[in-house]
């Protein structure tokens, strides 16, 4: 729609004509024989990069979520490092005209913030916020614990959504901690990206132990091995971190170093085996790419697998989830082809956005995670 | 007093899971497998429901119907059907091939004990090779008459196992029975006693797909989620409520249907006075089954009786001719396959309802569904009363009341219309609307009610089905309408065009009142 803002102009001058183009646009008659435009807004979606260059990466990302789910979009990049800078850009993204319908169109703002003018960044930010809509934060880099920028930006949000795979597991718990730190009234609700990957390979391992008689098996597990797609020795992946914490919260497993070795405890301080295996051959994306549950009481063997199938492009990964139970001589096998979720970002986003504003068990994954990874120096 | 142990324990990694709505490990059995709503509801819900991730990991579904099919044809059928007819495609044929290796067919009568033998035995294959446990579904996919022969059937064959055995952590049997359920009163009653000595009331879901779909669930939300309507939701504020149901489709090849049931059989029992009852209802002490059951139930019992006096003034029903839908000419109902030529079958009714409580006394509630009408929508429509003096000058309707209305299908969402000031010099008054859609909101890819039925009734959720007691309400009422109309002497229906909003008789019903029907 519009050309970036004059780089030199100031900050009030560039916000000053992103508004004026913002009105221009809907009080411009629809071209004549075209349906009219109808402005949608379900909230403000800002996004939030640590760089220039995965701003405009998002863009499109975000182009893509607006279109089902109207909403202001907002994506800033950020370069503190830079020159004082502030650009901006304004777009609509609309629906095709459906015949006789109105096209539903949302707004887009591209923002580049650069040099002393980031301190400012939150003030810029709030100006172009629709006011009547929650604002929902997507940060996209890396948070450390006092990050000032962060919670200047993050205080005027209900929700964040973070990615791990972007980010670190250290990040995700500063940003934990720094929620915690504020009052329950203005506490936004915790997402993320992996997260919500994570749901199909969460729902799937559940599954498990679904049956009555296997419940018992899952305070039982004997051992755990998790593949993720990364040279060997790599550090322990936030997907494949994030499972674990959620299992190991989930059934109450303990992480310990004995005589410089790493153990796992289940609740009844029994040991169980936690095997990391790299997959190297695969990709160094550190997604997870096999789980393998173990276990064993009061007769009965569980040997549960979920393990995704190569993608060959494709962006909604299938998987396989395999069963086998023994009890005395009676051996059952199930097997079913899953998806295991979408893995592509806009769609991952998309997700994100139709699911609670917050997780509980997100933060506790978290915690658990960050204290093993400390603890033990987890390598796969 | 400390609470029972549950007598299962609990599976730990279900706590707190956001993805978690699958149900137990369950054969799904469709009694009617050859029909219409196997192909075009059921099979698409369930392979839908798989492609989300919301099936068990032990699944299979058996199909039942009298023509000979051997699996693999009644799979490649299923495969079609699932192509044309998912709301998600193109199919997934990876997933498909895994989960069509869980779908079976059984040929047979439902009358005959060996269909239920060779059923027996299909589902104990697989319960070993598909792990489904026991657990069973019934589907009744078809008509009424044959409800009756397979209750029976199923209990002979000892294919029911008690609600006990499921408290204790065994097995678990349920059967969903399509509408209509009965053609009166006496017929459900009837029905409810032959399913009452097979099956618990707690085992028994009786379908009404209206209730799947979210704007009808929505309606729930909407009134006991925000602070804002529900004080306005009664005789202070309300004038009367409208509730449309059309159509402009005809019958459909459905001639021989609907020439036993019409239209109040077909809609006006069942799906219309839901959508009263969920308008009209108190708010339930919770969101259990039966606690929400219960309000419905109250607002049944508190209809106003129609008896053969109030039937004329209060009721109008009507019967489409030929006419102009869509652009396209369209034949009268009597010229409809399998219709007789002087048939006096309602394809449209009209309806002033009472619920005469505190809340609603002297509120009418006008009620309508009809086949072949301008459009195809579905509404309800909330019309408060009028400013109590006006201070502006309006033009010639005066100021026009407030409408709330929750448009349930299509275009689902809900718009409020008040009165704002033109911008300018004169205070020019107009009709404004704030309208939520919720295509728009949420994007348009959410689930077909037959989705969130199914799934509810494996997990044996109740709350979106309809309880024994409340359909045996529902006809109580309708009862003294259908009585009315089959006395000696009561006129046939009129016509009205197709195209139209039904016969004109239906407007005068408004008029008589002061009042109009929406165009919705």
């Amino acid at each position: 729609m519009s050309e970036p803002a004059n780089a030199i102009a100031r900050p009030a001058e560039v916000l000053a004509r992103v508004e004026s183009e913002l009105r221009t646009f809907w009080s411009t008659p629809a071209t004549p024989g075209h349906a009219p435009r109808t402005r949608a807004c379900t909230m403000n979606l800002l996004v939030v990069a640590p760089t220039f260059k995965l701003a405009a990466d998002w863009v499109p990302i975000v182009d893509e979520v607006l279109l089902a789910l109207p909403a202001r979009g907002i994506v800033v990049g950020l370069n503190p490092t830079g020159a004082d800078t502030l650009t901006a850009s304004v777009s609509a993204v609309c629906t095709p005209e459906a015949p006789g319908g109105p096209s539903v169109c949302s707004e887009r703002i591209a923002l580049s913030v650069g040099g002393a003018i980031c301190a400012r960044a939150s003030s810029c930010i709030g100006t172009l916020c629709a006011s009547h809509v929650p604002t929902t934060l997507v940060w996209l880099g890396s948070v450390r614990p006092d990050d000032l920028e962060f919670a200047r930006i993050a205080g005027e949000a209900s929700r964040l959504v973070c990615d791990a795979s972007q980010s670190s597991l250290d990040s995700l718990a500063a940003i934990v901690s720094w929620t915690r730190g504020r009052a329950e009234a203005d506490r936004p609700g915790i997402t993320d990206l992996t997260w919500t990957h994570l749901g199909a390979w969460q729902e799937l391992c559940a599954r498990l132990f679904d049956e009555p008689r296997l419940r018992p098996l899952a305070s039982h597990v004997t051992r755990v091995t998790v593949a993720q797609a990364s040279p060997a020795r790599a550090p322990l992946a936030p997907e494949t971190a994030l499972l674990l914490g959620w299992l190991g919260t989930r059934l109450g497993w303990k992480a310990l170093v004995r005589a410089g070795k790493m153990e796992l405890t289940r609740a009844d301080e029994r040991a169980l085996q936690l095997e990391l295996r790299a997959e190297p051959a695969l990709s160094s994306s550190g997604a997870l790419v096999s789980i393998e549950l173990e276990a064993e009481v009061d007769g009965i063997r569980l040997r549960g697998e979920i393990a995704q199938k190569p993608r060959n492009g494709a962006s909604n990964a299938a998987g396989t989830w395999r069963l086998e139970v023994v009890e005395g001589k009676e051996t059952q096998h199930l097997e079913q082809v899953v998806r295991l979720g979408d893995c592509n970002v806009a769609r991952l986003l998309e997700r994100t956005l139709h699911r609670p504003a917050s997780d509980p068990t997100l933060a506790e994954a978290i915690d658990w995670a960050v204290l093993c990874a400390k603890q033990t120096g987890w390598r796969a | 007093m400390p609470a029972t142990p549950p007598l299962v324990p609990l599976n730990p990694l279900r706590r707190g899971l956001v993805d978690d709505r699958t149900s137990d490990a369950c054969a799904v059995v469709i009694f009617g497998a050859s029909g219409d709503l196997t192909r075009r509801k059921l099979m698409p819900a369930l392979y839908n429901l798989a492609l989300g991730r919301l099936l068990p990991g032990g699944f299979s579904v058996v199909g039942l119907a009298r023509r000979e099919k051997t699996d693999a044809s009644f799979r490649s059928e299923m495969h079609d059907a699932v192509a044309t007819f998912s709301r998600r495609k193109p199919i997934d044929e990876g997933l498909w091939t895994d989960f069509a290796r869980g779908v079976s067919y059984v040929q047979g009568a439902v009358d005959a004990a060996p269909t239920y033998e060779t059923l027996r035995a299909q589902l104990e294959r697989t319960d070993v090779e598909r792990g489904t446990r026991k657990n069973r579904l019934f589907y009744l996919a078809v008509p009424p008459a044959e409800f009756g022969p397979i209750v029976e059937g199923l209990r002979s064959s000892g294919l029911v196992v008690s609600p006990a055995q499921e408290r204790q952590g065994g097995p678990w049997t349920r059967v969903v029975f399509e509408k209509p359920f009965g053609h009166d009163l006496a017929s459900a009653q009837a029905l409810n006693e032959k399913i009452a000595s097979t099956f618990d009331e707690s085992q028994v879901f009786r379908i009404d797909h209206y209730l799947g779909k979210e704007t009808v669930q929505n309606l729930l939300v909407f009134r006991f989620a925000n602070s804002l309507f529900e004080p306005v939701w009664g005789r202070e504020h309300v004038d009367h409520v409208q509730i449309t149901v059309a159509e402009d489709i005809g019958v459909e090849g459905r001639g021989r249907f609907y020439e036993q049931t019409g239209i109040t059989r077909d809609i006006v029992e069942n799906h219309l006075m839901q959508l009263l009852c969920l308008t009209a209802m108190e708010p339930p002490i919770s969101l259990l089954a039966d606690a929400v059951r219960d309000e419905k139930v109250k607002v049944l019992r508190s209809l106003r009786p129609m008896d053969p006096r109030t039937v004329p003034m209060s009721v109008v029903r009507g019967q489409y001719a030929r006419g102009i839908v869509r652009g396209e000419e369209v034949l009268a109902y009597v010229e409809e396959p399998d219709v007789a030529p002087d048939s006096k079958v309602e394809t449209f009714v009209a309806m002033r309802c009472h619920v005469d409580n505190w809340r609603w006394s002297g509120v009418p509630f006008y009620v309508r569904a009809g086949k072949r009408l301008a459009r195809r929508v579905t509404e309800i429509a909330i019309v408060f009363k009028e400013v109590p003096h006006t201070l502006f000058r309006a033009a010639d309707r005066g100021i026009t009341p407030n409408v709330l209305s929750v448009r349930v299908q299509p275009d689902e969402g809900i718009a409020l219309r008040f009165i704002s000031k033109e911008p300018g010099q004169q205070t020019i008054l107009r009709d404004v609307a704030m309208d939520f859609r919720y295509g728009l909101a949420f994007g348009s890819n959410t689930p077909e009610a037959y989705e969130r039925l199914l799934l509810d009734a494996m997990r044996g959720e109740a709350t979106l089905f309809t309880r024994r007691d409340e359909v045996e309400a529902q006809w109580a009422y309708m009862d003294g309408v259908l009585h009315a109309w089959s006395a000696n002497g009561y006129p046939p229906p009129p016509t009205y065009p197709s195209g139209s909003w039904g016969p004109q008789q239906a407007d005068d019903l408004l008029v008589r009142d002061g009042r109009r029907w929406r165009k919705p």
